[in-house]
């Protein structure tokens, strides 16, 4: 089943819009699939994912989220549809950093207005799950730059969103902690998660079934690479 | 989502003590001087209402005195007694002007040092006392040696008073103003509403009064209507529900009796109150012959230290002066007002620049535009409801320390937080808290959040 479908995405930045961040960009994503978008820095990967989880609108081209329409969706409505169906990580790990780590993950939770005890048990059950649950009381400054990965990792999936976007989530770990978190990513796709991984680390593209390359905002073809899966 | 604010303010407050320490004194301040401009309005405005409807086109004038015992002692000595008598029958029979001279006196029931007059001859007095005084002084001081009750001596025109109106029995027939005999003398009363319960019209009430040896009789002849009241010569209403009301009396025996003293009852009748409580009205275009004239009658009489005061021109001034207090203080609200809209914006912008990247996190989460909007206000509600809290506080105190009596501690109506206040200051608060949420707004939707995202803490 086709999860989402970018269709000739351009989208310009810049008060003039001399800058182009994305130009007929095409992209293709399947229900469970697990994706690598590759790509220079300044390429247009971010961009990419900030239109999908709407925190960013577009100019032209089309955007379907599960056959529906998504450009023309704005304000609270996107906002419902991020917070239901999409799971955010970063490659600086977002959290608050006044907030204990508990509370970081339980944010999603809270803002949809969960009762006391659910959110008690999921974050709980999920903390434990990444191997967290001891750090539960501390505040983001004492966890170390995994630990603080997996507990941004947790808020994302916390609410069980089918999409999970990865912007650069290795790219402040090392080898090791970053070989835990594509394992994470690996386990979670394979109970139905889909993921889309930003990265210009070869091995975590390695680690994805498929690659995506991007160059200057548009697709680009590398060897037998194609555009669609 | 209670929690999220309440973990937000927690961080708030402990990051930010000092500015909102410093916000909360502002507005506090700001509350303050919107009470007072308030005040001095509301003040200024029932001041006009009064003047207008007590006034309207007529020149109101009040007799005076120099402020001298030397000069009271002459005029209203008894060998001047017969000048004031004529100039008081010119003064209220000249066509050119209104002579009002009713004179709120109390009536005086029992005297435990007057043996004609104990308590034994008033039975009732409790519920007398309980009729004549508004609830609150109802417990009767057994220390007070004698009984007192609200009287006023009413001279031929206050049933004109738009307000003053019998609602049972009759008003006082001309006859009725005069006292033949100072032996016997019996009034008729048209009580106040509050003693339509305790008497009724036919009703005999004996009374001493004036030092006179011999009780006067009061025959209850109507009541008023409830709530009645007229301007008196201060410009306040007086409210007659407590009130007996009794002709003005005038004499026409002679009062130097034939064991050769004076009459004490016409020395009461003829004292200064029907000249020092009289107003003159006149219209106003023949306000200025008024005015000539009264002058022409004390100079008749020998009375040539009076003088009339205008009390319409004074009103005037006195409006004047309460309009400039008002819009000075209107001055110091707005600029306050200013500083503190100017706080928060600064407050405002400074906030979502600090908290960019976290704003960027609770939007990533799902956040919807109302809960980001609460999560950015909430502190400032907090402030307004602080403030105003302790605008009440500040004001509660002032007014104890400053305008109470200790001893019984009696506040004084002075700067109270009106009905009028709260609602202002409610509505000030109302559209600053629009003005903020609608400049956070949009400064939320300018702020490229994707931006903010790819910041580094
Ligand atoms: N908010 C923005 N304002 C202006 N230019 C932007 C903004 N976001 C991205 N860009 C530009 O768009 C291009 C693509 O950016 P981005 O998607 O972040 O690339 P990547 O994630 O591949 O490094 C870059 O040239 C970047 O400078
Ligand atoms: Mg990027």
């Amino acid at each position: 089943m086709e999860l989402l479908k970018l269709e000739r995405i351009t989208k310009k930045y810049g008060q003039s819009q001399n800058i182009t961040a994305l130009n007929q960009f095409n992209l293709n994503v399947r229900e469970g699939e697990m994706l690598a978008l590759m790509g220079k820095s300044g390429s247009g990967k971010s961009t990419v994912l900030n239109i999908i989880s709407g925190i960013d609108g577009l100019q032209k081209g089309s955007y379907k989220f599960k056959n529906q329409e998504m450009a023309k969706v704005k304000g609270d409505k996107m906002t419902v549809f991020r917070r239901d169906n999409i799971g955010f990580i970063l490659q600086h790990f977002a959290l608050i950093q006044d907030a204990t780590i508990y509370d970081n993950i339980a944010l999603p939770l809270r803002l949809s207005r969960k009762p006391k005890a659910e959110i008690k048990e999921r974050v709980r059950k999920l903390a434990a799950e990444l191997g967290i649950e001891k750090q539960l009381k501390k505040y983001p400054k004492e966890l170390s730059g995994g630990e603080a990965q997996r507990a941004a990792i947790a808020r994302a999936i916390i609410n069980q969103p089918q999409l999970i976007l990865a912007d650069e989530p290795t790219g402040a770990l090392d080898e090791e902690n970053s070989r835990k978190i594509m394992e994470i990513f690996q386990k979670l796709n394979a109970q139905g998660n889909t993921f889309i991984i930003v990265t210009h680390d070869p091995n975590v593209g390695a680690m994805c079934k498929r690659t995506v390359h991007i160059k200057d905002g548009k697709n680009y073809e590398t060897g037998g690479g194609e555009i669609n899966a | 989502m209670l929690k999220i604010l309440w973990l937000e303010m927690k961080n708030y407050l402990k990051g930010n003590a000092a500015v909102f320490i410093l916000s909360v004194l502002a507005f506090t301040f700001a509350c303050i001087t919107i009470n007072l401009t308030m005040f001095n309005y509301l003040q200024a405005d029932k001041f006009r209402r009064e003047n207008e409807e007590s006034y309207g086109n007529k020149s109101f004038y009040k007799v005076s005195l120099p402020p001298s015992s030397a000069v009271f002692m002459r005029v209203f000595g008894n060998d001047n007694r017969e000048n004031i008598i004529k100039a008081f029958e010119q003064l209220k029979n000249d066509p050119l002007f209104e002579y009002r001279y009713r004179q709120p006196n109390s009536i005086e029931f029992f005297d435990f040092d007057n043996p004609n007059f104990g308590v034994a001859d008033f039975p009732r007095y409790r519920d007398e006392f309980l009729h004549g005084y508004e609830q609150g002084r109802t417990e009767f001081a057994k220390q007070d040696d004698y009984l007192s009750l609200k009287g006023l001596y009413a001279d031929r025109l206050l049933i004109n008073e738009p307000n003053v109106n019998i609602a049972s029995g009759r008003w006082f027939t001309e006859e009725e103003f005069y006292v033949h005999d100072p032996n016997d003398i019996q009034f008729p009363v048209i009580l106040g509403a509050g003693y339509s319960d305790l008497y009724e019209i036919g009703d005999i009430i004996e009374y001493m009064q004036m030092g006179s040896v011999n009780p006067i009789t009061l025959h209850v002849i109507g009541f008023l209507e409830q709530d009645g009241w007229f301007y008196d010569n201060n410009n306040e209403r007086l409210l007659l529900n407590r009130y007996m009301v009794v002709p003005s009396p005038e004499i026409t025996y002679n009062f130097i009796l034939p064991d050769g003293s004076y009459c004490e009852f016409a020395r009461f009748v003829y004292n200064s109150s029907i000249m020092m409580n009289a107003r003159i009205v006149a219209d106003e275009q023949s306000a200025a012959a008024a005015m000539q004239r009264v002058y022409q009658i004390w100079g008749e009489n020998k009375l040539y230290e009076f003088e009339l005061f205008d009390e319409t021109d004074g009103a005037q001034r006195w409006l004047v002066m309460a309009r400039e207090q008002t819009l000075s203080n209107l001055i110091i609200s707005v600029f306050t007002l200013l500083v503190c809209v100017l706080m928060f914006s600064i407050q405002a912008s400074y906030k979502l620049n600090k908290y960019k990247k976290k704003y960027g996190i609770y939007m990533m989460s799902g956040i919807t535009a109302k809960q980001l909007l609460a999560l950015m206000l909430q502190d400032v509600v907090l402030m307004f409801a602080l403030s105003f809290g302790l605008m009440f506080a500040l004001t509660e105190i002032y007014r104890t320390i400053w305008f109470s009596n200790p001893a019984t501690f009696h506040r004084f109506d002075i700067t109270p937080i009106s009905m009028e206040t709260v609602v202002v200051l409610l509505i000030t608060q109302l559209l600053l808290l629009c003005f903020i949420g609608i400049t956070g707004h949009r400064k939320i939707h300018k702020t490229d959040m994707s931006a903010a995202l790819r910041e580094h803490e």
